[in-house]
């Protein structure tokens, strides 16, 4: 991706990529970090015969695989004065508070977060999980539709 | 609270909290979330954010008399009623409220039985009463219901705000009986604020605790119990059923009053009280079953049965919300208070099966 700064994900693209088995990839390729919020919502994940895996985040964390990064309270401040509204959750926000104060890059595709981004002027450092995948060595293919740049891109 | 609470609570040992106090050391972002849900506050008023004008119900909460596990418990309720709020605006579901409040002053037992016929027969509330209280709550009246986990500290409580209208707090704890008694007791107090002769005067917030400090009932309280049993217990549907009940020498069993208490669907304890209270059976003999131990083994049951109704339409609009992209997957996770893996599952439950479908074209009549 030839860029320096880690890329922040979300709770689905840890639970995705464990499901459809892109996530050694993934942080392989990219520095991928989440915040402490995405730890505790990534639980599980359920293979496609159902059954529930746990996932345990925190050994990637501590094996120095995935960087755990953490806003300070005034980085929550900067971004809660100027996103009042409650559309999105604690992992999302500490993400963004993140994005906005540290420049990093966030991965979602949720629809309304990816519109908070743009909302907030910060458009350009979300990432579809399709660039990430794609910049691999060999690039994947993105498991689902909504993982697409056009998919999540706010019209 | 201690700095060893604080510290258990938040995950950090007790020198940490130390250090935060005295500005040693810096608060995470994840430990201001935390405590976000260890007190009952929101992130805007722990961040300092709050308005100068702190809201209303806030106001009257920090004025009532409650303890700190209460008051947090109340601030919840109060957050959960401003989400709620922001939900029934971005589905363009907003309710006004038909609430018809009192402008007398009550003071009697009747006055409270007779307001509590009337509202039975305006709300349309059929038989049992207590099977549609809830739902015709939450649908037609506009009262934000909410079941949360209150433990032993408050039983109830209940809110008219400016800003979300009126809402009614139950502890979840209870058992379906208790709990129903609870709303329509809760109910009474939105219907009247506070109007009561005798009681602490008008009063947009009510926190009912399960007994007052000195041991007293407030006036308003044993009204609102007066309210809640007749509104449930319908006077003529009791005597109907005790006479199909009763046996040659104008008795019944236990086996009796439980069906009873099932039929009502109120707690047994409740139904028991409103006979003695209707001067159907004796005072005397309602305090020799209550305290019979097989009786408080019956309570102890009941507490353990099959849960009853739940409120519904505050997680309908967050389904909703998130269906139209208002509010991300991990936030409904959050609303709802299940894990984000499991989102779709849920979601598939309010909306029959996977995937989007048309809208359906109504015709209704103008």
């Amino acid at each position: 991706m030839g860029s320096s700064s880690p890329c922040l994900v979300d709770a689905m693209v840890v639970i995705d990529g464990l499901r459809y088995g892109f996530w050694e990839p993934l942080i392989g390729g990219h520095m991928v970090a989440v915040v402490e919020e995405v730890r505790e919502e990534a639980q599980h994940y359920k293979r496609v015969d159902g059954e529930k895996v746990p996932i345990d985040l925190k050994s990637y964390v501590d094996a120095g695989r995935v960087r755990m990064e953490s806003p300070t309270v005034h980085e929550v401040r900067a971004l809660r004065q100027v996103a009042r509204s409650r559309r999105l959750d604690k992992g999302e926000f500490a993400s963004l508070a993140l994005v906005l104060a540290r420049h990093h890059r966030f991965c979602t595709a949720d629809r309304p977060a990816v519109r908070a981004m743009k909302d907030l002027g910060i458009l350009e450092r979300w990432v579809p999980l399709e660039d990430l995948l794609s910049a691999l060595d060999p690039p994947l293919p993105i498991p689902e539709a909504k993982y697409s740049r056009a998919e999540a891109e706010p019209k | 609270m201690t700095q060893e609470a604080v510290a258990e609570k938040i995950g950090i040992p007790r020198s940490a909290v130390s250090d935060i106090e005295t500005g040693k050391r810096e608060l995470s972002a994840s430990e201001l979330f935390r405590l976000t849900e260890l007190f009952g506050e929101s992130l805007d008023y722990l961040l300092g954010l709050e308005d100068d004008q702190p809201e209303e119900e806030l106001v009257m909460l920090r004025a009532e008399e409650v303890t700190s596990a209460a008051r947090a418990e109340v601030n919840r309720f109060i957050h959960r009623c401003d989400e709620y709020r922001e939900l029934e605006e971005m589905t363009g579901e907003v309710r006004e409220a038909d609430l018809r409040p009192l402008r007398t002053i009550l003071s009697t037992y009747e006055q409270a039985w007779k307001l509590a016929e009337d509202e039975r027969q305006r709300l349309d509330l059929g038989w049992p009463p207590a099977h549609q209280l809830l739902r015709v709550l939450e649908e037609r009246v506009g009262v934000k219901v909410f079941f949360l986990p209150l433990g032993a500290s408050i039983a109830g409580a209940s809110i008219r705000s400016r800003k979300f209208g009126p809402a009614i707090l139950v502890n979840r704890d209870d058992m379906p009986g208790r709990r129903v008694f609870t709303l329509a007791h809760e109910y009474f107090h939105l219907l009247t604020e506070g109007r009561i002769a005798g009681s602490k005067g008008p009063q947009a917030l009510h926190v009912c605790t399960p007994k007052n400090t000195d041991g007293k009932k407030d006036r308003a309280d044993t009204l609102a119990d007066q309210f809640a049993g007749r509104l449930l217990i319908p006077a003529d549907e009791l005597v109907e059923q005790l006479k199909s009940f009763q046996k040659a020498d104008r008795k019944i069993d236990w086996f009796d009053l439980i069906r009873l208490a099932q039929n009502f669907g109120v707690s047994t304890q409740a139904t028991l009280y409103q006979l003695a209270a209707r001067k159907i059976i004796t005072w005397e003999a309602y305090k020799q079953i209550y305290e019979d131990p097989a009786f408080q083994d019956r309570i102890v049951k009941e507490r353990r049965e099959e849960a009853g109704p739940e409120p519904r339409r505050f997680e309908q609009l967050a389904v909703k919300a998130y269906l139209m992209e208002e509010v991300s997957r991990a936030r409904l996770a959050e609303l709802l208070g299940i894990n984000v893996a499991d989102v779709d599952e849920e979601v598939d439950r309010y909306q029959g099966g996977e995937g989007r479908r048309d809208g359906i074209k109504l015709s209704l009549p103008r």
